[in-house]
């Protein structure tokens, strides 16, 4: 089931921390809300996949960069799929559908076979407006995704 | 051969693996089926080269791999018999990725699933529960296996295929951050395999080092 709530002002934080935002749709790195400094910060290593997978689908795309260097991925070795919060800014319902598509699609590639009954947790962060951001988080089954990209459109048109 | 003959020949090696993985049946089938794989997987390879398409180069990977699966499956009971549980283990994990990747590899290859449930169905009763481990890493530098450069500045995504061959992330320089005790590793060869004197395959209490009689 996805829920909403409010969320830290993205932009005021990442300038904080001195971290660039790429256009689009972002994946945020661990730690993004709660570190002192960004030599604490790590990507997820399943961000990049998903960059490029949705780059592939022709949505803008990227990560958080510090002084124009990607900052240092996480690898861990274990098969839950570590999804990174997603932020997005100004996208289309479109790329939203898509990007419910790609990340539903890739957690399933990477765990059939394995469970049962895969379930997927994440959050998505909107921008609505300068400053203003909500959150949506979903944790459920892969088949249930429908839900989060309603809310996350249901939030987008919210004003 | 042709790709579709290949493909005909993996289905009826498949099914010949299927018939006779089973634990009464005569190790000798299962030798010959093992030998039957390693030719197969030589006439993939030799078809993959044959085409320059890059579709059907990833429906003859997902093939491969559903061979390789079956040929790793009848190892295992071959390492039953030696009563070798350790590399029985490493054999059916070995099939069981196997399969997993065939899958990702093309969209037909989703055919070969019928033999992950099988495994893991084979897991739970040939083998006790076991816990795994799993390492946390920061990469300091990566590559990506089909075209060299750094993972992050390349197009193609790890498990996927590409002209025939699968796409890995090599992790060439990292810092280790922490081992943890997973359910669920993505290397189930990481495994706990003693606890408290124990054996946590064979549940076998173990004797001491300086106990051990030598023969």
């Amino acid at each position: 089931m996805a829920e909403t709530t409010d969320y830290i002002d993205v932009a005021k934080r990442a300038s904080e921390l001195g971290l660039q935002l790429p256009e689009g749709v972002v994946f945020l790195p661990r730690g993004f809300a709660t570190v002192t400094t960004a030599g604490e910060l790590l990507n997820e290593s399943d961000a990049i996949d998903l960059v490029k997978l949705l780059r592939a689908e022709g949505v803008t795309a990227g990560m958080t960069t510090l002084g124009g260097q990607n900052l240092p991925s996480i690898s861990e070795h274990d098969i839950l799929v570590h999804l990174p919060v997603v932020l997005l800014q100004a996208v289309s319902p479109t790329a939203v559908a898509l990007m419910v598509d790609v990340l539903g699609n890739y957690v399933y590639a990477l765990i059939a076979g394995v469970f049962d009954k895969p379930r997927v947790k994440v959050e998505v962060v909107v921008q609505k407006k300068p400053g203003t951001y909500k959150s949506v988080r979903y944790e459920g089954s892969i088949e249930g995704l429908s839900e989060l990209r309603d809310a996350i459109l249901e939030v987008a048109k919210d004003e | 051969m042709s790709k579709d003959d290949m493909l005909a020949t993996v289905d009826l090696l498949l099914a010949e693996a299927r018939r006779v993985s089973h634990l009464t049946v005569d190790p000798t089938l299962k030798r010959e089926v093992v030998s039957y794989c390693n030719e197969t997987l030589a006439g993939l390879k030799a078809a993959k080269k044959a085409t320059e398409d890059d579709s059907a180069r990833n429906r003859l990977l997902a093939a491969e791999l559903a061979v390789m699966g079956a040929s790793a499956e009848m190892q295992m009971w071959q390492h039953l018999e030696d009563g070798d549980c350790e590399g029985a283990w490493g054999c059916l994990v070995e099939a069981e990725d196997a399969v997993h990747a065939a899958g990702i590899a093309h969209v037909d290859g989703s055919a070969y699933q019928v033999d992950a449930q099988r495994r893991l169905m084979l897991e739970g009763t040939l083998f006790p529960p076991q816990v795994f481990m799993s390492t946390g890493m920061i990469v300091e530098r990566d590559s990506c296996s089909i075209c060299s450069a750094p993972y992050d500045e390349c197009d193609h995504v790890k498990g996927r295929a590409y002209g025939g061959e699968l796409c890995t992330r090599n992790i060439e320089q990292a810092k280790m951050l922490e081992v943890s005790i997973v359910e669920h590793p993505s290397d189930r060869r990481c495994r706990v395999t003693n606890f408290d004197g124990f054996d946590t395959m064979t549940l076998a209490k173990e004797q001491p080092a300086n106990q051990v009689t030598q023969g």
